[in-house]
């Protein structure tokens, strides 16, 4: 019985696997990809402006004469993952080359979010400028296969002060 | 311990240089992370699981560092820069090194 009728299952589970799985994955990949980006940035635009007039960050070395206070090293981190969407765009991206902008938002975010938590913990120190900001970026390696990106580590780190203004 | 990443420590005077200290420490998240993370990859997002651990290789390679510093009785540790690599899958290496100084209060350069 089993026998006789599994030939037409096993072809509907095949078209399941092979078309209507993946393609459920990169509508539903993409809607998230296109909320959670959006909430994502409002976020750091919120935090950078509110950052903006209260810390001055410089990728200087040498501090200014007028003085400065409490030098402390301050660093940020955050580890952005890859979406499904966005690689099955960067696939095809490959092939006529160009700038693959799914990536380049995603470290983009990544550099934001790490710079933002440097800030949060400068201001927690009391500190009104950070010198010297230096960004570390290394990519997370997938366990199943290395040509897939599994997304990007980002540290941010600087000198912490409080100046005289 | 004064930790700073520019050359020269505001306030303060370099008054001998003691040498080249570093620390470093590889560090692995366990699988129930790396099986998060791997279905996050789909959707994209923070990876919290990274991000903790991250921060927890990053204090105990700034720890490494200090304790070499302290042993060559340096008082400020000064150019601290941070490498990272990725060894293997769920795994990364984070090296941190710096100069070891000892320095004195320098009144004449405005606190």
């Amino acid at each position: 019985m089993d026998a006789q009728t599994s030939p037409e299952p096993t072809g509907g589970l095949l078209i399941c696997f092979y078309i209507a799985f993946p393609l459920l994955l990169l509508v539903g990949t993409w809607l998230i990809h296109w909320l959670g980006g959006r909430s994502r940035r409002r976020h750091l635009d919120e935090q950078e402006a509110y950052f903006h007039e209260r810390i001055r960050v410089t990728n200087l070395k040498r501090f200014p004469p007028s003085g400065c206070l409490n030098p402390q090293l301050v660093t940020g981190s955050a580890a952005i993952a890859n979406n499904y969407f966005v690689a099955f765009l960067a696939g095809f991206k490959h092939i006529f080359g160009g700038e693959l902008k799914g990536y380049t938002q995603m470290c983009d975010e990544a550099r934001r979010l790490a710079l933002v938590r440097l800030l949060q913990e400068a201001e927690s120190i009391g500190a009104n400028a950070v010198y010297n900001v230096r960004f570390e970026t290394a990519t997370i390696v997938t366990a199943q296969n290395n040509k897939q990106s599994g997304g990007v580590e980002l540290i941010a780190y600087g000198t912490a002060v409080h100046e005289e203004r | 311990m004064i930790i700073v990443n520019t050359e020269t420590i505001p306030g303060k005077r370099i008054v001998e240089v003691k040498g080249l200290v570093q620390g470093n420490t590889v560090r692995a998240k366990n699988v129930g992370r790396d099986i998060a993370a791997s279905f996050k990859n789909l959707v994209g997002g923070e990876l919290k699981g990274y991000t903790e651990l991250l921060v927890e290789s990053r204090r105990e390679a700034v720890a490494r560092m200090i304790a070499q510093a302290e042993q060559l009785q340096a008082n400020a540790i000064v150019n601290v820069r941070f490498a990272t690599s990725s060894i293997t899958s769920g795994a990364a290496e984070l090296y941190a090194y710096g100069t070891a100084v000892t320095v004195v209060d320098d009144y004449s350069q405005g606190v």
